[in-house]
């Protein structure tokens, strides 16, 4: 199966994508920061319609867009009170269109829509693994660095601006990886379901952990065994039965499915846990 | 506007420097005010506590001397300098309702937490940070629940987490945000001893309280604040009952700006 050379690079894709995107979700699920890589996938997706459209780079595009938003949220969130969601949502929804717009006047071979929004991960080349695999090392470097102020920052704002750490700084970061994800995630699976990628496995991991480390590896290990399994179904769908099943589509199912199941089983094991843990003082 | 009789600033030439220094101080949110024309000045080794009504200023201060909240009048100063500088020397324990009970941390990782400025970016805290997070939680009383989730603490416990997290950081200035609320007398107790503890290497601790009584018994000064300084000194004068009323009677918004002149009490000697 894994023969052929677009197979090959279609298996390292999903491995990079689920480090980074399993990695950094679990920071945005303690941050309970998902509407980031929502808004972040509204504005991705114009930045490389246009970078097509002017038959640039469209990593550059995604990149400068996804740069752009993250140093905008960080903006917006940093006031004490935003009150402003409802223009943003409307700000959002108009990069969208504007990217559809621009998408739908190309007349140029197989650019529709889908390509951009649900990514190709079996027309990956071995230049977009390159740059995949460069945008996930400085993202790994990132997370590898500001690991323990990332985590000190979502559960004490306060304290860890206290002890002199620039919590905007810490934030800005958060987002620039939310960032990195999305560029990273563009061609393989695009950048609507990156959003899945980002949220499922962290969410999954969140259920079934109680220490940020363990939940990091979790994450991690749901999103690219999801990626994997994704992959190695929907080729045997379309190789045996004859089924065209869009992989990127494929993976994200096996992610809700995984989130169903573990969501279940953590229900399950809680409930006798419950009344026992009524922990006392002194 | 009320001129507040300022006798310590007027001989603060010849004073020693304070730990603290608040000269004239307000501070706002947008259009409103919430603390005006305070001044205080408190000597290392010193506690102060911090006393007023809800929304009096008290978080809204503490918040000040971390230089979170920039002061939009007169200055702030912390050991010697402003207030974003002294930070590695400033510790801060928050209120334990303040924090996400669902977080997946342990207590001991909290408490490690207060070493993470020592550590830097990059590296893991080594084998003295988890030496001085293990003697801070043994301090607080926690060995055997050191392991376990934060959020699965009582209140009292999870605010000596946070009181171990500052020993850890070993600061020269402790800032508490309501150390007593919703806690259990051994807590209070401990906590009381480990301030005291914490005075006597040169500390100032001070701390919001609308405790009157926990204020009386665990500081030497109390700042009697309701937007404005009612009162600044030693406990028994500064909590005095009519300065009391004066400061606790008028709801903030009603308070009209000169009904009450400020009392700043010099400690002599």
């Amino acid at each position: 199966m894994f023969a052929a050379p677009y197979m090959q690079h279609a298996l390292i894709a999903v491995v990079i994508v689920g480090v980074i995107a399993g990695w950094t979700g679990v920071h945005v699920v303690l941050r309970h920061l998902a509407f980031v890589a929502d808004a972040m996938s509204h504005t991705v997706f114009p930045g490389v319609v246009i970078a097509f459209a002017a038959h640039q780079s469209l990593f550059l595009g995604a990149l400068v867009a996804g740069a752009i938003t993250a140093v905008g949220l960080t903006g917006l969130t940093s006031r004490p009170r935003i009150g402003e969601d409802a223009s943003l949502a409307i700000l959002l929804t108009t990069l969208f269109a504007v990217g559809v717009v621009v998408v739908s006047r190309q007349r140029r071979y197989s650019a529709d829509l889908t390509t951009f929004l649900f990514g190709r991960l079996l027309a990956i080349g071995a230049r977009d693994l390159w740059l995949m695999g460069a945008v996930a090392v400085v993202a790994i470097v990132v997370l590898v660095g500001g690991h323990k102020e990332l985590v000190m920052r979502a559960f004490d704002p306060n304290g860890t601006e206290a002890m002199g750490y620039r919590v905007t700084r810490l934030d800005l970061v958060l987002n620039l990886l939310v960032a990195a994800v999305m560029v990273t995630a563009l061609k393989a699976i695009g950048t609507t379901l990156a959003v899945a990628m980002l949220v499922t496995p962290a969410a999954t991991a969140r259920l079934v952990t109680r220490r940020v480390g363990t939940a990091v590896v979790t994450s991690i290990g749901v999103a690219v065994g999801a990626g994997i399994v994704g992959l190695v179904i929907s080729y045997e769908a379309s190789v045996r039965g004859g089924v065209r099943l869009t992989t990127s589509a494929t993976i994200v199912s096996v992610l809700t499915l995984t989130f169903v199941v573990a969501a279940i089983a953590s229900r399950i094991a809680s409930r006798p846990a419950v009344a026992m843990s009524g922990g006392s003082d002194r | 506007m009320p001129t507040s009789p300022d006798l310590a600033t007027a001989t603060a030439p010849a004073a020693p420097t304070a730990a603290l220094e608040l000269d004239a101080v307000a501070v706002s949110y947008g259009d409103t005010v919430a603390i005006e024309g305070l001044t205080a000045h408190v000597q290392a080794g010193s506690s102060v506590a911090l006393v007023g009504p809800n929304g009096a200023g008290k978080s809204t201060l503490i918040r000040a001397i971390l230089g979170i909240v920039p002061v939009a009048a007169g200055r702030i100063r912390v050991l010697g300098t402003d207030p974003v500088s002294a930070r590695r020397r400033v510790a801060y324990v928050p209120q334990h309702t303040d924090l996400d009970s669902e977080f997946p941390v342990t207590a001991r990782q909290v408490v490690l937490m207060g070493r993470y400025r020592h550590v830097g970016w990059l590296r893991r805290p080594g084998r003295a940070d988890r030496a001085a997070a293990a003697s801070a939680i043994h301090a607080v009383g926690l060995d055997d629940v050191a392991d376990h989730r934060f959020g699965t603490l009582s209140g009292g416990q999870r605010q000596r987490v946070l009181f171990a997290r500052a020993l850890a950081q070993e600061a020269d200035v402790l800032l508490l945000d309501e150390p007593f609320n919703g806690v259990d007398l051994t807590t209070q107790q401990l906590m009381i001893d480990l301030l005291a503890a914490a005075r006597s290497r040169g500390a100032v601790v001070v701390l919001s309280t609308h405790d009157l009584d926990l204020a009386r018994h665990t500081c030497e000064e109390a700042c009697l604040l309701n937007r404005r300084l009612f009162a600044f000194g030693p406990v028994a004068q500064a909590l005095d009952e009519d300065l009391l009323l004066a400061a606790f009677a008028h709801a903030p918004h009603v308070l009209a700006p000169s009904a009450v002149v400020a009392t700043t009490i010099t400690t002599e000697g």
